[in-house]
């Protein structure tokens, strides 16, 4: 067959081929159109953005990145507490109270004693008829006078008592022992227990009197020391 | 991006170590530091008991109450003066032109203190080594001061170790009258109890900070039950403190204080 005759059968064929409606034909290929499109829209973008900022900014890499500076911020939140929170839990609650214990006692000369005394508002009971070598008056850190202590001894009523005294800004709780007795002058109530030790008695006593609370230890040669109590606080 | 979350984990972590372990010593308890005490927290325990039992024993008149301001790093030194103090009574030029005690009849009792109390402190603080490099005191820096201090007063200074309490050996020294240095890693005070009678309520306050304490006594409850059998036994010293608040106290032992280093001394 010459090539003439092949090109005609060819050109027959090809005008013999079936067309379908542009309708049908849509109908078959409009999902496939769509998808593709959104694709590659989205390729697209990608690239258009990659090529802005040579950085790979898709959905899935910025959710990474904000979970990333969620985690370093909250890793800085506990280190920061970590350092802080001791400090802050370390300041006193109740700042205006003291513990004896963080008082500074200097001890000083029965002079000195009242002279320190008088520049305070301290009124503390008379003590001037018992015999006192050792005077301590108790600071806080503001060099304030906030208490003390002395050691007296009467050889009349036989007693060798130690008193520390404070204001009433200083926790000074003291535990005279569970079945304690009250002793009461003019509405003044000393709560005190009494032990025999061997040889001699071991009283253990508490009172305040004009704000100023005492904790007394008194090792006396008779039980009743009440002429004691009325002495020091009448 | 990685390697920068890797050296933030890495921060991190230290920082946080070094927040915890700050209070862990890592040396020896002859490089340990004495320092003294404060932050005490509370502790109770219950024991429910048909019947107590106790032994105890301290050193006839006691021995001397003397304390200073828990924020002083001075508890060594005043512990080496709660010694000499009591060696007062025996050798009086330890302490010169100054009486230590007050005796009234049968009544005997140290006193307080004083400014000659206050110089035989003060002079401890630089025989011991008080303070130098890091606040405190060690052991040895102790033990020489107080050497140092008895035989520059004509008397010698004689020690035994008592390990990290051997409490049959200290039982022993406190009943030959010789007092006990006791070096604390940390340590509770007992303070007082709530009792029915068939239950015990023990409080107790406990410090981490290592301080210094002298011995004079002991006691020893032992809880039994309805058939006599011992249900719990709780072991205390009689100390002197060195704090206003407890002055002459029972140290809680059973685990609850850690002793480094137990000492009885003797000057003659």
């Amino acid at each position: 067959m010459d090539d003439k005759n092949i090109e005609r059968n060819l050109k027959d064929s090809a005008d013999n081929i079936g067309t379908k409606d542009f309708s049908e034909r849509w109908k078959e290929i409009s999902g496939r159109i769509k998808a593709d499109t959104e694709k590659d829209q989205a390729i697209n973008k990608d690239l258009v953005l990659v090529e802005a900022s040579g950085v790979n900014t898709s959905q899935s890499a910025i959710r990474k990145n904000f979970i990333i500076s969620i985690c370093t911020l909250f890793l800085i939140i506990v280190v920061i507490l970590a350092i802080v929170l001791p400090i802050v839990l370390n300041i006193n609650e109740n700042p205006s109270y003291l513990n004896p214990s963080q008082l500074a006692y200097k001890s000083m000369s029965k002079n000195e004693f009242y002279a320190e005394l008088k520049n305070s508002e301290m009124e503390l009971v008379d003590i001037s008829d018992f015999e006192i070598d050792v005077y301590y008056l108790a600071y806080n850190d503001e060099m304030e006078i906030v208490g003390g202590r002395f050691e007296a001894v009467d050889e009349v009523y036989g007693l060798i008592v130690e008193i520390n005294f404070y204001k009433d800004i200083v926790n000074s709780i003291f535990d005279v022992g569970p079945e304690s007795k009250e002793y009461n002058i003019d509405g003044l109530i000393i709560e005190y227990t009494t032990v025999f030790d061997d040889e001699f008695y071991n009283t253990t006593a508490t009172a305040t009197k004009n704000k100023i609370r005492y904790n007394i230890n008194c090792l006396s040669l008779e039980e009743d020391i009440s002429r004691f109590f009325e002495k020091i606080f009448g | 991006m990685k390697k920068k979350i890797l050296i933030c984990f890495v921060t991190v972590f230290v920082l946080l170590s070094i927040n915890v372990f700050a209070g862990f010593k890592l040396v020896s308890s002859d490089e340990t530091k004495y320092c003294g005490g404060s932050d005490f927290t509370d502790e109770s325990e219950t024991i429910s008991y048909s019947r107590r039992e106790t032994d105890s024993y301290n050193i006839m008149g006691e021995i001397p109450n003397y304390y200073s301001q828990a924020s002083n790093t001075n508890c060594a030194n005043l512990a080496g003066t709660v010694i000499i103090g009591y060696y007062d009574r025996y050798c009086e030029e330890l302490i010169p032109n100054f009486k230590a005690y007050n005796q009234l009849g049968s009544i005997f009792k140290y006193k307080i203190g004083g400014s000659e109390v206050q110089a035989v402190t003060d002079s401890l603080y630089g025989l011991m080594g008080t303070d130098i490099g890091v606040a405190g005191t060690t052991y040895n820096g102790f033990q020489s001061g107080m050497k140092s201090y008895a035989n520059s007063h004509g008397y010698d200074y004689i020690t035994e170790d008592l390990g990290n309490l051997d409490f049959s050996k200290y039982k022993s020294a406190v009943e030959a009258n010789k007092p006990v240095a006791l070096f604390l890693n940390n340590y509770s005070f007992a303070m007082g109890e709530q009792n029915n009678g068939s239950a015990v309520v023990i409080n107790s306050q406990h410090c981490t900070i290592a301080h210094v304490v002298v011995g004079y006594g002991y006691k020893i409850d032992t809880y039994l039950n309805s058939n006599g059998q011992v249900v719990a036994t709780r072991t205390y010293l009689k100390v002197a403190s060195g704090f206003s608040e407890y002055g002459l106290a029972y140290l809680c032992l059973d685990g609850k204080s850690k002793v480094d280093r137990a000492t009885s001394v003797l000057i003659q």
